[in-house]
């Protein structure tokens, strides 16, 4: 079932960053509360494993805190949030490159038949915990370009205007790499996604 | 419109960012092609599969363990210096303070402008048999003041 899109928090975020501004650190536990869903959730599909996830959205949110002087209301709050995830996650990719992770080619030949179930049209697998480390798995395959903006856009929601203010790019360059992170993740899984007895066409 | 075209529409057309006639046009294309209708279908199947993909869930053990590590994180922003109660009292003495303080010299300088011993007791005390005196609006002659100062 569809999970419903994420949405701005319904927080008064201006009071609340008023209040840390002041030096109510408090107040901060209100803003983690609000986020931690976006922040979590990116981290998740953008980093090798749960650990390094939760770790990651930990400390992001310390950035958050320490640089909070640094958001003028220019943007949305959650945008800000994400451009600083982004960057973060990027880092981390960068530092852990040479550490091996488990391809999506290896989890088929572990977990066969659970991918084959993960694109049914009907039902998904049954443990959350797997399907999430399948999903992990196919995205780790992709570029980290096409893994941001597919996570930003398929996971969490963001609009094409969204994405451009949080990859600091052009909505034509955001039109571009979603066209091309999908390309990429469609010929990955064309085996899964094209049923048995049914000609693959349309190579994109 | 060419199949190329279209699949370069396929995800605008997902996303619903495609414009009414850029929507029409792929849909009439749509029905009769169906190598593109293929590539919606999959279209389909991978953002299902992304969109349904478990998020984690609310955790407050996450949030405690942020504010733990809040301690170390040291802003670099200083935050901005709320006034306290006694500070705002403070604030009220000082105040009443340098009000009593003005109040208290204009008063002085008030009262050394006026003389302290009227010019009249003055002059009975040098001429106690005089009765009285008339004051002339004009400054007297220099020469008369120093002949009034020989003859005394």
């Amino acid at each position: 079932m569809p999970q419903p899109p994420i949405g701005d928090p319904p927080v008064d975020e201006r009071a609340i960053i008023a209040r840390i501004r002041r030096g109510d650190r408090n107040a901060f536990a209100e803003l983690v509360r609000a986020h931690q869903g976006r922040v979590r959730g990116y981290c998740r599909y953008l980093l090798r494993n749960e650990t390094d996830a939760e770790d990651a959205a930990q400390e992001i949110f310390l950035k958050v805190y320490q640089s909070l002087e640094k958001f003028r209301g220019d943007a949305k709050f959650s945008t800000w949030i994400y451009r600083i995830t982004a960057n973060h996650c990027l880092d981390r990719l960068r530092s852990a490159a040479r550490r091996p992770t488990q391809s999506w080619d290896a989890m088929i030949e572990e977990h066969g038949e659970k991918a084959e179930a993960l694109f049914a049209t009907e039902e998904t697998p049954a443990v959350p915990a797997e399907r999430t480390e399948l999903v992990r798995a196919v995205l780790a395959d992709l570029p980290e370009r096409s893994r941001h903006i597919l996570v930003l856009r398929e996971m969490q929601g963001l609009s094409y205007e969204e994405l451009a203010q949080t990859l600091d790019c052009s909505l034509d360059a955001v039109k571009g790499r979603l066209k091309r992170a999908r390309q990429e993740l469609d010929r990955k899984l064309r085996h899964f996604l094209t049923p048995k007895g049914v000609k693959s066409g349309g190579d994109q | 419109m060419t199949h190329q075209a279209i699949q370069d529409l396929v995800w605008r057309l997902q996303d619903r960012e495609l414009g009414d006639a850029d929507r029409a046009a792929v849909q009439a294309h749509l029905a009769g092609c169906s190598d593109c209708s293929e590539i919606v279908r999959r279209a389909g199947v991978l953002h299902r599969l992304l969109a349904t993909a478990p998020h984690p869930a609310p955790s407050e053990a996450f949030v405690a363990s942020v504010m733990q590590r809040l301690p170390d994180a040291e802003p670099a922003w200083q935050p901005v210096a709320r006034p306290h109660a006694w500070s705002n009292w403070w604030s009220v003495i000082e105040r009443v303070g340098l009000g009593v303080a003005a109040a208290g010299l204009m008063l002085a300088i008030t009262v050394r402008q006026q003389p302290a011993v009227a010019t009249e007791t003055l002059l009975r005390a040098d001429w106690p048999e005089q009765e009285g005196w008339a004051f002339a609006d004009e400054s007297p002659d220099a020469h008369l003041l120093l002949a009034s100062a020989v003859d005394r």
